[in-house]
């Protein structure tokens, strides 16, 4: 410790007892103190074996983790098994908590503005002499969402000084669809949406697989959805100018012009209401009032769809089963989102989607959901001098706020801004006083959110730095200010008690408290949903002067980014490299145009251009696509950062082309907006960095190496690639498929290799004795196997993240990748087809998550010369990575190209070496490297069963990819065992196994075909 | 015209004329390629300090340019020992003059296509452990890797070369021993082995000799067999070609023959001694170097037939987009250097040329080379997961490596010419009219 205080101290000086300040309990936070190698572990802990801490983050959203740590660090963040909305899956964006704890932006000691670094004590003394003299008047807090305890130390904190208010502020929120649940059924929530047995979804552009609300459990319910069960699936059209990682799912995708999704949802609301058996005569009534003069024609030609195939939808919502509706992204809509979601709800009501799928009991209440209208409220305060003291804490309004509202020079007028942070961001950066605080996995707290989910936040390890938790220091300055405002001198007592009073019903106290860190909170079913009335008070005339935006020359329609969200996490590399599933871009933002349009405005992919709106504009390079409406541009949210460090300060920042005004849903106004575009004149820029060439720079041609037109896969032996399958839902009714032989028999070698059985120039090693005169053969009591459901599959990239945090995969940066070096051992292959309908855009997208298929037939093997690579008896294509001497002759001859080679030695941003997992062996620069199934998994499965004396039960090996899988697209298991979920999935009808017809390497992998619906449901 | 012209007299006195102190223009030569070889190793250098990623090549692009001139120089070793032991088992008399440099050549092709591997490994450091002995760490080689069939293959293709070039310097050697003094005679002593040309060595020496020729040409076809296995065992499709064994071993005849025709056109001239290699040799070469260009167009033909024939869809998509993709300049060079310029060669007079001939094999090394390039990069470039294709473009580093190559070689060859008789002194006194007689009229053995 270089300066004389410590966190500790800072607390003491703040007024609490020294004697108190150290916490004692089971948990993590009963550590020593400061870093200092094992040499004796602490009572209960076993070197090298990890212990799991149940939490949640401000990425996690409304789910909940599992934090692995080993040896007091924190490896890995995994999805909390028993949480409702994870059940075990965990989106990408949310792994990489790790990396914001670990990275290299976190705040390392007090500062003042301007950079300069204080002691603590002066620090102190600093925030007292602030607080002292502004106590009375203004002290303001801009904190992000908070729940419960947290929010109230922060409220009494606020209300001892004086007047201010605390004011939770979140870029991205749903405060429309909060007011429209207000006024069409008296519900000021976000309905929890329940899409698993659904048989037709509609969607207005909700990124529900990707970022838009609980996406674990929809993209788990999307997945049953859509999976054939019975022979039977769900359709799902998306209405969307833009088709995001979401509508790359669609069935259908209607590319509407941008402001038109609107009026499709009064009209489709007109058509349904009409016959529907879910409103009553007075309801029908007011629908019809609603969606009066709002006709199918007049959709047709606001949106550019056929009328025929808005009818079609139409007919299709009528008799659906049991259709849903999600709204629109409110950024896509703009100024028309509260009257959209008011349609969407209203369609839901229609088709009888209110209460079993459209759930109010189990919503999320208005007082999670911030609208802007509070940050526009304080930023007028601010502009005022009404602000004394302004602390910020999670917020990065700097960032995220519309440019117009010139926080910078707003926050200027402010008497003394403090911001409470753990990272560098732009706020930081412009704030008096920088007080480092916990990250979100040193920190205690909870989470509030849909009803019967209260997430308890726990730290998992002593902190990376000397800093205290925001809420201690807090409840320190009260009771230093007015003693016994806290009775505990510490959050985590606080939290405690309060938990317990508010939860524990039964009285169980420390009992309780203890299950609850267990679960990583209180997790209740909430009240059985019911269907709701229309509100009376739902205006009728509300429609009457509405006035669809009006697309001109070029719209911009910006999405919020799965990896980024409203850019928090840009400084992360795994977020940065993860690529983003409709282009391919890594490290950077790209401005994505159809080719028409590319063409009007004489710009190549690459070119860097400036797009204006109104008086802003941003820079970007452009990025052709087949998968946007002619006419329409589009960006992501999340880059042009400032102040994350110059490694991660890539491309241009959505939020600027926002404007301050409020919506009628209370949001800063977003959506569809005018813009045009002019070359910069800035030398080309390779957007793509991936090294995808048939899909980077030429995303608009076919793939497979077919004429336009033809579907991505037809059956095999065709003049297809085949490494990517899919059949009709008509044809796997009537057991199509070519795999279809004796199903559910166990494996044998002509279960498990049914075609080449006689013709296999190697031996079947099923059957191979290894010993001459005994019964052993090659594999006895294990053959791994995977299979991975391409319908499930949506394409969000959660495994390839995991794959990197579980597996110690370095992050490369923009120029490596570019070169094509990435080091992702699964990647998720996407293809896409397209053909142009008149002027219309139809596109068919695929994606495959694609790892080392643990060949049993493996080119690699035969020509490594020093048999780094060989086959296990266990089925895995098994890799020493000590004796590679780095030929690379088994990546050029491995069919799948999924062998990662070590250009350099590994870096690793920050302290991203503590989280590498010491399971798995480090690589150094020349050596090979890929997927093993996550060999020390089964190894650890198997050490587990060997002292039980047993085999490794079906289920009990989880691949770190299949973990995080939100959708469950993956299985693993045993194929020896007859039993065991892979072994029934990769004898399904339609189970194929990538390119073994063609090459015949026998892959461990089976892929489910996707079952698409006939060609008669795209035209 | 007299195919040999030259005196039994004048042989010793004008071949180890080229042994003399040398002046500032082959002074200057060896400096150059010294500092080429100075560069490309920094160049590996710094390869081996920072890792691969300093090269060009990428996933899924294993193999690029090291690779190739791995590939380029073993087949720049086939010349020689074609010319020494082949064309010794047929009693072809042009081959006396031009045997020696060809063989040299081949040695010092050899040693620079052995540092290829080495280099192109990602850990250099341990490329050993691709040598199979026993050892306490009880690991062993993979025999079914056909780089390890290559390991075996060069090396045994180095060592006979070796073997036999040194028997066949003996005589040489000791001629010059008898005229050397101090330290260079007790060298050429030694490399000599005691030659004392009685007629009992002889006996010995024209038994062994032949002997080692007979050895040495079944290696001239398998060594680059072995190579092209490297590829054609491979299931990547553009290399998985039954073809490719005698396919590359005309290839590497006609490069070999290419870069003794490049060599020697500037070496006569410099050392004068056109009297001793006259266009009646290179003539024969160049009917050599159209025989094996159309073995290698021919090649190109039926990869492309067997393509078209075989339906195979993704062996079809390689050979279109080798043609006409992004890989397509690195093809038409290969074709327009290969197929297209050797065809003047088919007449006697361009071959008897030798300006022309000069140009005309520049031409053909550089498409040799490029032959390997594109097998070797456009097939990884482009194979069976289309979201997995990528592009490859070599780097400086890599380029530095490839001029260090070319510098390494051409160091050992001018300090080849310098220390030894770079023609056969004795074996020139074979085909040259015997001393004290009258003049015999040789038969010209054109054929």
């Amino acid at each position: 410790m270089t300066s004389g205080m410590k966190r500790r101290d800072f607390l003491t000086l703040m007024g609490m007892s020294g004697a108190a300040a150290t916490m004692s309990c089971g948990d993590a936070t009963s550590y020593e103190e400061t870093w200092k190698p094992w040499v004796r572990p602490h009572d209960g802990m076993i070197p090298y074996v990890p212990q799991y801490y149940a939490t949640s983050s401000r990425e996690a959203g409304d789910g909940g983790m599992w934090i692995k740590v080993v040896d007091g660090r924190a490896i890995k963040a995994e999805g909390n098994p028993n949480h409702p909305i994870n059940s075990g899956g965990l989106n990408a964006r949310s792994q990489s908590v790790l990396q914001g704890l670990y990275g290299s932006g976190r705040i390392k000691a007090p500062r003042l503005k301007g950079g300069k670094e204080i002691s603590w004590f002066e620090a102190r003394n600093l925030l007292k002499s602030k607080l002292d003299a502004a106590k009375g008047k203004h002290v303001h807090a801009l904190t992000d969402v908070m729940a419960g305890a947290n929010l109230e130390v922060w409220s009494s904190f606020v209300g001892l000084m004086g007047e201010g208010r605390v004011t939770q502020y979140q870029a991205f929120n749903h405060a429309p669809l909060v007011m429209a649940g207000e006024r069409v059924f008296g519900q000021a929530k976000v309905p929890m949406f329940h899409i698993a047995d659904t048989d037709l979804i509609v969607g207005f552009g909700a990124q529900f697989l990707e970022s838009w609300g609980p996406v674990e459990k929809l993209s788990r319910e999307f997945g049953n959805a859509v999976a054939p069960e019975n022979g039977l699936r769900a359709k799902f059209v998306q209405i969307e100018p833009k088709r995001t990682g979401t509508g790359a799912n669609a069935d259908q995708w209607l590319a509407v012009i941008p402001g038109s999704e609107t009026a499709i949802a009064l009209a489709l609301l007109g058509e349904v209401s009409a016959h529907s058996a879910n409103l009553t005569s007075d309801e029908k009534s007011l629908v019809s009032q609603i969606t009066k003069g709002w006709t199918l024609d007049r959709a047709s030609e606001l949106s550019g769809i056929k009328r025929e195939k808005l009818q079609q939808l139409a007919d299709e919502l009528s008799h659906a089963k049991s259709a849903v509706v999600l709204p629109g992204e409110d950024l896509v809509l703009g100024h028309d989102a509260l009257k959209n979601h008011v349609a969407v709800l209203l369609l839901n009501k229609a088709v009888g989607a209110i209460g079993p799928r459209v759930d109010y009991a189990g919503g999320k209440s208005i007082e999670y959901v911030p609208s802007h209208e509070g940050i526009a409220k304080l930023l007028t305060d601010m502009s005022a001098r009404k602000v004394e003291v302004l602390i910020t804490k999670d917020v990065n309004p700097a960032y995220s706020l519309p440019a117009d509202c010139d926080f910078p020079k707003v926050l200027t007028q402010v008497g003394f801004s403090v911001a409470f942070a753990d990272t560098e961001n732009e706020t930081t950066a412009l704030a008096d006083l920088v007080i480092p605080v916990t990250h979100d996995l040193e920190s205690w707290g909870e989470f509030g959110g849909y009803e019967g989910i209260r997430n308890l936040q726990q730290p998992v390890m002593t902190t990376r730095f000397e800093a205290p938790q925001a809420e201690d220091v807090l409840m320190a300055l009260c009771n230093e200010y007015a003693p016994d405002t806290f009775a505990e001198t510490n959050f985590r007592d606080y939290l405690k008690r309060r938990w317990l009073e508010r939860f524990d019903q039964a009285g169980v106290g420390e009992a309780m408290w203890t299950e609850c860190l267990k679960n990583g909170g209180l997790f209740a079913a909430p009240e059985l949903s019911t269907d709701i009335a229309i509100s009376a008070n739902l205006a009728a005339d509300s429609n009457v002067d509405y006035h669809p935006y009006r697309a001109g020359a070029l719209s911009l329609v910006i999405n919020e980014s799965l990896r980024f969200g409203d850019g928090k996490t840009a400084n992360r590399g795994w977020m940065q490299e993860l690529p983003d599933a409709m282009t391919g871009v890594v490290w950077g933002s790209w401005l994505e145009i159809s080719e028409t349009t590319a063409k009007a405005n004489t710009v190549e992919t690459g070119d860097v251009v400036d797009v204006r709106a109104g008086n802003v504009s941003v820079e970007l390079p452009v990025f052709i696509s087949s998968t946007i409406r002619d006419g329409v541009v589009a960006m992501a949210t999340g880059q042009g950062h400032t102040h994350y460090g110059d490694v991660y300060h890539r491309g241009a920042n959505a939020f600027a082309l926002i404007t301050q005004d409020l919506t009628e849903g209370g949001q800063f106004a977003a959506g569809p907006m005018a813009v045009s575009l002019n070359k910069s004149g800035k030398p080309r820029e390779k957007v793509v960095t991936t090294h995808v060439p048939g899909l980077g720079d030429r995303i608009s041609q076919p793939l497979t190496g077919q004429v336009e037109g033809v579907p991505i896969s037809g059956e095999p032996g065709s003049r297809d690639r085949d490494v990517y399958q899919s059949m009709s839902l008509n044809d796997y009714q009537h057991g199509g498929g070519d795999h279809g032989h004796g199903h559910h028999s166990g494996p044998s070698a002509e279960s498990l290799f049914p075609v080449h059985v006689d013709t296999d120039f190697y031996p079947d090693r099923s059957d191979t004795k290894v010993f001459k005169d005994r019964e052993e053969t090659f594999y006895d009591d294990y053959k791994w196997e995977m299979s991975v459901d391409l319908n499930r599959c949506n394409g969000c990239g959660a495994c390839v993240t995991a794959c990197y945090a579980e597996n110690n995969l370095p992050v490369m940066g923009k120029d490596q990748v570019g070169k094509g070096r990435e080091m992702a051992w699964v990647r998720v292959n996407r293809y896409v087809q397209f053909h142009r309908d008149g002027d219309e855009i139809r596109s068919e997208v695929a994606f495959m998550p694609m790892m080392c298929q643990q060949c049993g037939n493996a080119p690699c093997e035969s020509v490594c010369p020093s048999l780094a690579t060989y086959h296990n008896r266990e089925g895995l294509n098994a890799m020493v990575y000590n004796r590679c001497v780095g030929t690379r002759y088994c990546a050029n001859n491995c069919t799948y190209k999924v062998r990662r080679f070590n250009w350099f030695d590994p870096e690793f941003d920050g302290d991203m070496n503590w989280a590498l997992n010491p399971s798995v062996s480090a690589r150094k620069r020349g050596v090979m490297e890929k997927c093993t199934f996550c060999s020390h998994r089964i190894r650890d499965a198997k050490d587990v069963a060997r002292d039980e004396g047993r085999k490794v039960r079906d289920g009990e090996v989880k691949t770190a990819c299949q973990q995080a899988c939100p959708a469950n697209a993956i299985e693993f298991g045993n194929a020896m065992d007859e039993q065991a979920i892979v072994t029934h999935k990769s004898h399904e009808a339609h189970a194929y196994r990538s390119l073994d017809d063609h090459i015949h390497t026998k892959p461990a992998i089976s892929y489910l075909k996707k079952i698409t619906l006939s060609n008669k449901a795209h035209s | 015209m007299k195919e040999i012209n030259f005196n039994y007299k004048d042989i010793n006195r004008d071949i180890l004329r080229t042994l003399e102190k040398p002046g500032l223009t082959y002074l200057l030569l060896v400096a150059f390629v010294v500092a080429g070889v100075i560069f490309g190793g920094y160049c590996w250098g710094l390869q081996l300090v920072k890792g691969m990623g300093v090269a060009g090549l990428n996933h899924p692009v294993g193999w690029g340019v090291y690779i190739t001139d791995f590939v380029f120089w073993v087949g720049i070793g086939h010349a020689g020992t074609l010319i020494s032991a082949i064309l010794f088992l047929f009693r072809a008399r042009w081959r006396n003059a031009i045997f020696r440099s060809a063989e040299a050549m081949t040695i010092f092709a050899v040693m620079t296509a052995g540092l290829f591997p080495v280099i192109h490994v990602g850990r250099a450091w341990v490329a050993w452990w691709l040598i199979p002995y026993p050892n306490q760490r009880e690991l062993w080689v993979n025999f079914r890797s056909p780089l390890l069939w290559d390991v075996f293959a060069v090396s045994t293709y180095f060592s006979v070369s070796v073997l036999f070039f040194s028997l066949g310097l003996m005589p040489d050697v000791a001629l010059i021993r008898d005229k050397a003094k101090g330290l260079r005679r007790q060298i050429y002593r030694f490399i000599g082995l005691g030659w004392s040309g009685s007629t009992e060595q002889w006996r010995h020496y024209m038994a062994g000799y032949g002997f080692l020729a007979a050895l040495a040409t079944p290696l001239v076809l398998s060594v680059h067999s072995v190579v092209s296995w490297d590829f054609a065992v491979s299931i990547v499709p553009g290399w998985h070609s039954t073809i490719f064994a005698p396919y590359f071993v005309a290839g590497a005849v006609f490069s070999g023959m290419a870069m003794v025709v490049t060599i020697l056109i500037p070496f006569r001239k410099i050392f004068s001694i056109e009297k001793y290699l006259t266009p009646w040799h290179f003539d024969n070469m160049g009917k050599l170097i159209v025989l094996t260009s159309t073995i290698v167009s021919y090649a190109y033909v039926t990869e492309y037939f067997i393509a078209y024939y075989g339906d195979d869809p993704f062996e079809q998509f390689i050979f279109w987009e080798r043609t006409f993709g992004h890989y397509a300049i690195p093809f038409w060079l290969m074709i327009f250097c290969n197929c297209i310029i050797p065809i003047p060669l088919w007449f006697t007079k361009v071959r008897r040329h030798l300006p022309t001939f000069f140009v005309l094999s520049l031409f053909i090394n550089v498409g040799m080379w490029f032959e390997r390039f594109n097998i070797i990069v456009s097939s990884l470039a482009q194979d069976y997961d289309p979201f997995a294709w990528g592009w490859y473009i070599p780097t400086w580093v890599e380029m530095g490596i490839t001029l260090g190559s070319f510098c390494w070689f051409f160091m050992w060859f001018l300090l080849f010419i310098k220390y030894f008789p770079a023609m056969a002194i004795t074996e020139m006194k074979e085909i040259s009219d015997p001393p004290m007689k009258g003049h015999v009229d040789h038969q010209m053995e054109v054929a």
